[in-house]
């Protein structure tokens, strides 16, 4: 070091040290006049504007400091954290951590009224100067590129030692495992320990596709710009015999083949539709090739397409003003795949895992913003033929999924077991910046917990994690608006009942509400979500009628259940960390009515059951809509239709053709039986009345030809029941023996998916007469009063625009109310019960079925009704009801089991459990 | 906390002002122990953890001072007794010398295992892998992870107790003083490294004026407009190409221009604002940095680049090692071994080490030629130039990670370092806004007076000035993540 001697510069004269220069400089600045206060006060007025104007927006928003006050309230310890403290480690402890500090910091700029008026406006400015952020790059033509990607693509190769030393020393409390090798190696080993394959896909980067549109210099060339370590990666993992898919080649491809097609999205990180799904196809070829599956369930998953509309994730990190026009949205026709008649879900039982991360969420976490069901574990699963586990989250590939996988297998629950592939999807950028940690797949023991039930009257919060979710199905393909779905929550962690802790829980919660998606349809098995819990048993006399779906396992059946869906509770979430969980309007579609191109053209053979019931097949696979036309107005269901062109639907050949969410659930005749012996030995006679569908009835209206009756299959079915005991009022042979008879008021609805208010009078009618005069029925038929009117109603089935006139008969109790739990008469069943008694959209009050059947027996009635699940959810309530009361079942004399045909093959399942404990 | 961040400028700075000027009244002592715990909360803000290590190191050098002073270690007997500064060159007892010794010791070794221990082991593991011994590498080794600031505070904290044994500075009676002495928040993460002696005066008797306050807040002003619109792109250009696996000659150098200018600006940039947020609090800091990139040689470059890390190793270490009073080669010898460890003292890698040895070399060199560069003879802008770019090489082993890196830098600054990615970098490093900021910094290191010479005398036109620039830095805050300060790991 050269010693300092003496100072050279001009402004320092010899001798002086700098620390008295400093002294006489700076002590004695010339200030022009004024100068001195206005720079102190601009400076002051400057610093001090920001918090002004946030504590003036504060009195407006309160809910700004609120968010401030409880983030720094989250530095400092809580009492029980401080009176746990036992030593001078354990004190020190409880100082807040750099992480947690952090994100006061950044909460604190996120809250900025300033920073949020200016920011927009800055990059607005910068974007002028061709200047994107941080993380968002202007490409050409509009294309915007992601930094990480930028930096993957032209940064060092990933497997130098450099550059996996310097990653390895890149962390502070956690020491980052940087070799992806190592890390791909490691888990290869432990799948092919349990004989699971594993294949692995890094997701290609846009830039190393489409470099010409950030740089010049790519013009002309269809080559891929990678990574320079990215060919020995390659090769080693082939060296490793590690079963690698990189579509890098296939994309080139692609580009090659249709140069005016953009494979990935110009404002996005991600591929476009067409992309994902040619890679989906690609890799289920590979998979098809190197796996032996299962083979492919023809005809189990359809599509359906869907325009959406959404801004880049690129774009939206520029963060530019609202209303710019710079970037405009881009417009995706998505193909959503259907399981059925619901949207596409993971199956745990599927023998393909896949773990992925925002390339397979994009299409398929609607938070995203690009639509849902139509993501690449989708269009895996709709190539394969095959349902699909997976496991996703977006970003952080290298390890996030393979630590949730892990942790499902150390609570125990075998997510591998009977898997016979693994995939496991990454953004490349990953292998550059990832932590590639060793994480070890051992199976831990499971824990028997208890499941929890919020204490009656009380709401109860918690934070747990989703194990499962019944299905949902989508907006508008379904006959009814309102849906609840059944989750699996486990570790659970409550603010207010510590007797939550650690245990998991049955709980119901909206999925649909009004036609439109709610967020728990959303939740996928691994997610924590922060929920508001009451007992079941509080608001079940208000929803156990809604439609509701249930988890397979028959202990969820049997399990206390709670219920998530308060009002506001929906707002509540939206306001959680995870974003996007409130309800897209965009996404609801019109009351879907599909024409019907087929509806007058004759069927070649007429009068002839087998024929119709192709016909019905051939009408039910012609698109998706909900409601199918038929003649001068009418419409049917297509799932009616559907059911009646699968032909037969127990015994073997249930598996084939029932939309069950598990093959063991299919089968609705073990189910019927079971349940008709639990009665039979409570001494509870059961009466089994399938409502027919509307297309045997009126067949006519249909395909335009009268007809003779139609359901052979259903006959079949009948006698069969009829031969194990089961006492069936087939109500075919009683419909069309009344439709027969002159002037007789029509048995269905239209524009309606249920039957008329004459239906339910007569059927009613019918009941009373099989049950006849028991001693005891102590009717008092003078306490109904019966009125003739007539009703308009508006069908569920129509746009909202037709409506139809209805003569029904009233039945009045006056003082008293036609619906008992102790009534001995238990009419259970779908909402074929409610139609005309419940009001609202079910048409009305006085003259469902329930009424008539109270005004003709003279007693009141005892309805166990769930919208659209009259198979199995119906019986469950039943049950429900019965352990929640052992005395419920023992004063009742006869069940009526009344619902749609179609769940003999369209329900989510005919589970068989025991009614009582 | 950073001074070019959101929450220091709009929440911390004005609280801290507040209560500061609240107190003024109260006298020094009080305002000193209101500096002491803002200092602390800025420093805990950063890992709350880390105040214990400095409280710790604060009360080590304070008690040894005390000892010193008194020459006892039994303080409670003399406890309240005047404390004066020791004669110069008279013997010490055996009290004093082990307190000396003790001070210096701790606060090396506490140095040493934060900003070395993890360079030992991966050196050992290094070293025992060659040798074929891979069974005896320490698999799995914990991080040691760096406090922020530890090389500033602990250089200061040290040239305080080596100041009172000297007897070049009488030692603090009060604890809060020296403890506001350590923990000063305009300096105590990146310096300037303040001599005690000088700072001494001030802690007890300062002067809060309005001349002071403005001529702060114009530093401040201009320090935050030179690290957010030159530094931080300019360091954005140099990360992209020093952390690009390809690069062309161009980018290569264009690269490490930015490079140069991002630590210039960066490093001047907190000096500025440490300076002026000093004044603020009526203390006057020493300047850091005479605009080193229009020096003609490398002996000038070391006189005006982080004057206090200069001035303090001249003081605590040239000179101890016996500096030019021992004949010319050992002069030679002093010199490079001072700059080898001023190298190191930026952090345990060789880099460092070869980078302290290249301007060691250079500047040994230039002193055999009689202080002149081996250029001298050359007009002025070539021998500014050269000098320039002799920096800016040795920059090259500062910057990149590892010995590796920068041999293909280096490569790479002559046309081998083209590759696949080679053609992407230009779009990313070229965007217009990079492109002007690059050639405004340029303007800035060799075109615009320094920002101590130019706040010098305050006119209308640069109040305007200033003003602008601080609106405009402070809006381009709140667009700009990329905010780091490259002592700050230091």
């Amino acid at each position: 070091m050269k010693p300092i001697e003496a100072h050279s510069t001009a402004t320092i004269k010899a001798k002086v040290t700098r620390e008295e220069q400093a002294a006489q400089e700076l002590g004695h600045t010339d200030f022009a006049h004024g100068t001195r206060s206005v720079l102190i006060a601009f400076f002051l007025l400057v610093i001090l504007s920001v918090p002004l104007i946030q504590l003036y927006a504060a009195l407006h928003r309160p809910e700004r400091v609120t968010r401030l006050i409880s983030g720094l309230r989250g530095l400092a310890p809580n009492p029980e954290q401080i009176h746990a403290v036992d030593g001078v480690m354990s004190a020190v402890n409880l100082l807040p951590t750099e992480s947690q500090i952090k994100r006061v910091e950044d909460d604190w700029e996120q809250v900025s009224v300033v920073g949020e008026a200016l920011l927009p406006r800055v990059q607005s400015l910068l974007l002028e100067l061709g200047h994107g952020n941080e993380k968002a790059y202007l490409g050409k033509n509009g294309w915007l590129y992601y930094r990480s990607d930028m930096d993957f693509i032209t940064g060092r190769g990933f497997l130098e030692p450099a550059a996996l030393k310097r990653r390895a020393a890149s962390g502070h409390s956690n020491v980052p495992q940087p070799d992806p090798i190592k890390a791909i190696v490691h888990f290869r080993d432990q799948l092919a320990a349990r004989g699971i394959a594993l294949i692995v896909m890094p997701a290609p980067a846009k830039p190393s596709i489409y470099p010409e549109y950030y740089a010049d210099g790519f013009g002309g060339k269809c080559q891929a710009v990678l990574n320079a370590s990215y060919d020995q990666f390659k090769s080693r993992l082939s060296k490793e015999g590690v079963a690698l898919f990189d579509p890098t080649h296939a994309l080139l491809e692609e580009k090659e083949r249709s140069p005016g097609t953009p494979l990935y999205l110009k404002t996005d990180t991600h591929w476009t539709t067409g992309t994902m799904e040619r890679m989906a196809v690609l890799l289920a070829a590979n998979v098809r090739n190197t796996i032996v599956l299962a083979p492919a369930l023809t005809g189990r998953f359809t599509t359906s397409e869907k325009p959406i509309s959404n801004l880049g994730d690129v774009a939206m990190m520029l963060k530019l003003p609202k209303g710019q026009t710079t970037f405009p949205p881009e417009t995706v026709q998505i193909k959503q795949v259907l399981d059925g008649r619901n949207l596409w879900k993971p199956n745990t039982h599927s023998e393909v895992l896949f773990l992925g991360d925002s390339f397979a969420n994009i299409y398929s976490l609607e938070p995203m913003g690009w639509g849902e069901a139509a993501g690449f574990v989708e269009h895996l699963s709709l190539a394969l033929g095959l349902p699909l586990d997976s496991i996703c989250r977006n970003d952080a590939g290298s390890h996030a999924t393979r630590e949730m996988l892990a942790k499902e297998l150390q609570r125990g629950n075998d997510r591998l077991a009977g898997k016979k592939v693994v995939i496991w999807e990454f953004a490349a950028r990953e292998l550059a910046s990832g932590d590639w940690k060793l994480t070890p797949m051992v199976l831990g023991e499971k824990k028997t917990v208890g499941f929890y039930a919020p204490p009656d009257n009380q709401t109860v919060e918690v934070k747990a994690v989703v194990r499962a979710a019944s299905p949902a199905p989508r907006p508008g393909s379904v006959p009814y608006k309102d849906h609840i779905l059944t989750l699996h929550l486990t570790d659970i962690v409550s603010s207010n009942d510590p007797s939550a802790n650690g245990k998991e829980a049955v709980v119901f919660a909206w999925s649909m509400r009004d036609n439109i998606t709610m967020p728990a349809s959303r939740y996928r098995s691994g997610e924590t979500v922060q929920l508001r819990l009451q007992a079941w048993s509080d608001v079940a006399s208000k929803y156990e009628k809604i439609n509701r779906s249930e988890l397979n396992d028959e202990k969820f059946l049997l399990a206390d259940a709670a219920w998530s869906g308060e009002p506001g509770l929906e707002k509540a979430e939206g306001s959680l960390p995870i974003a996007g969980l409130q309800p897209s309007q965009e996404e609801i579609p019109a009351k879907a009515v599909a024409s019907n191109p087929d509806s007058n053209a004759p069927i070649v053979a007429k009068n002839d059951a087998e024929d119709f019931r192709q016909h019905c097949a051939k009408l039910a696979a012609n698109g998706d809509a909900m409601a199918v036309h038929g003649k001068d107005g009418w419409l049917f269901v297509r799932s009616e239709l559907r059911h009646i062109g699968v032909g037969r639907f127990w015994g073997e050949a249930a598996a084939k053709v029932s939309k069950a969410t598990s093959a063991d659930k299919a089968d609705p005749l073990p189910a019927i039986l079971d349940f008709n012996d639990q009665l039979k030995a409570m001494g509870i006679e059961l009466i089994l009345a399938p409502t027919p569908c509307k297309a045997l009835i009126y067949p006519e209206m249909l395909e335009g030809h009268p007809v003779e009756r139609l359901d052979a299959v259903h006959q079949q079915f009948i006698n069969v029941l009829r031969e194990k005991g089961v006492n069936v009022l087939d109500l075919t042979e009683f419909y069309l023996k009344e439709k027969s008879k002159p002037g007789t008021p029509l048995l269905y609805c239209k524009t309606d998916s249920h039957w008329s208010p004459y239906a339910c009078e007569v059927t009613a009618k019918k009941l009373a007469e099989i049950m006849g005069s028991p001693p005891w029925l102590k009717s008092n038929r003078d306490a109904f009063k019966i009125k003739l009117a007539t009703r308009t109603i508006t069908g569920d089935l129509t746009d909202g625009k037709d409506s139809e006139e209805l003569p029904i008969r009233l039945v009045e109790a006056p003082g008293r109310s036609v619906e008992d739990k102790a009534s001995p008469v238990v009419l259970l069943g779908d909402s074929h019960l409610l139609v005309f008694h419940s009001g609202a959209d079910m048409h009305g009050t006085g003259a469902g079925l329930s009424d008539q059947l109270a005004a003709e027996l003279g007693i009141p009635i005892d309805v166990v009704a769930v919208r659209g699940s009259g198979a199995t959810p119906a019986r469950v309530n039943l049950m429900r009801r019965a352990r929640a009361d052992p005395s419920y079942l023992t004063g009742k004399k006869v069940v009526v089991w009344c619902f749609t045909t179609r769940e003999f093959t369209e329900s989510t399942g005919w589970s068989v459990f025991k009614l009582s404990k | 906390m950073v001074f070019s961040s959101y929450l220091f400028v709009f929440y911390f700075l004005p609280v801290a002002l507040a209560v500061y000027y609240l107190l003024a009244k109260a006298g020094n002592r009080t305002l000193n122990y209101s500096l002491i715990i803002f200092g602390y909360v800025f420093y805990g803000w950063a890992n709350p953890k880390f105040i214990f290590l400095m409280l710790g190191t604060t009360l080590v050098d304070w008690f040894a001072s005390m000892i010193i002073a008194h020459g006892t270690w039994r303080l409670w007997r003399v406890w309240g007794e005047a404390v004066v500064a020791l004669p110069r060159n008279a013997p010490r007892n055996q009290a004093q010398r082990w307190a000396i010794i003790f001070s210096v010791v701790l606060n090396l070794m506490s140095l040493g295992f934060f900003k070395y221990f993890n360079f030992g082991i991966e050196s050992y593991n290094e070293v025992v892998a060659a040798l074929g011994w891979p069974q005896a590498q320490w698999e799995g080794f914990f991080r040691v992870v760096l406090p922020l600031g530890i090389s500033f505070y602990t250089f200061q904290s040290l040239s305080y107790t080596i100041d009172v044994y000297r007897g070049d500075a009488k030692a603090m009676k009060h604890f809060g003083d020296f403890a506001c002495f350590v923990s000063m928040y305009p300096h105590l993460v990146a310096g300037p490294i303040l001599q005690f002696s000088f700072l001494a005066e001030q802690l007890e008797n300062r002067k809060l004026t309005m001349d002071k306050f403005a001529r702060g807040v114009a530093m401040f002003s201009l320090g935050l407009g030179k690290k957010v619109l030159l530094a931080n792109p300019c360091g954005k250009i140099a990360d992209t190409v020093f952390n690009a696996g390809s690069a062309h000659a161009l980018e290569s150098w264009y690269g490490l221009g930015a490079y140069a200018f991002q630590i210039y600006f960066d490093f001047s940039a907190y000096s500025d604002m440490a300076i002026g947020l000093g004044l603020m609090l009526g203390f006057v800091f020493a300047k850091n940095f005479d605009s080193p990139y229009k020096s003609e040689s490398l002996t000038d470059f070391w006189r005006r680049w982080h004057i206090s890390l200069s001035s303090w190793l001249r003081d605590y270490l040239y000179v101890p090692l016996g500096g030019n009073r021992h004949g010319e080669a050992r002069t030679y010898i002093n010199l490079i071994l001072v700059m080898v460890l001023g190298g190191l003292w930026h952090g345990a890698s060789v880099n460092f080490i070869i980078w302290g040895g290249i301007h060691g070399g250079w500047l040994a060199m230039e002193r055999l030629m009689g202080q002149k560069s081996l250029y001298a003879g050359l007009p002025r802008l070539l021998r500014t130039g050269i000098t320039f770019a002799v920096v800016c090489l040795a920059w090259v082993f500062f910057r990149a990670e590892d010995l590796p890196s920068a041999w293909r830098y280096l490569s790479s600054l002559f046309g081998a370092g083209d590759g696949p990615g080679a053609g992407l970098l230009m779009g990313l490093i070229g965007q217009p806004y990079y492109v002007l900021s690059f050639l405004a910094a340029m303007v800035g290191v060799w075109g615009a007076p320094q920002t101590w010479d130019m706040t010098r005398k305050i006119t209308w036109p640069k109040v305007a000035w200033v003003c602008a620039i601080l609106v405009t830095s402070l809006t381009l805050l709140f667009a700009q993540s990329y905010n780091p300060f490259i002592y700050f790991i230091f």
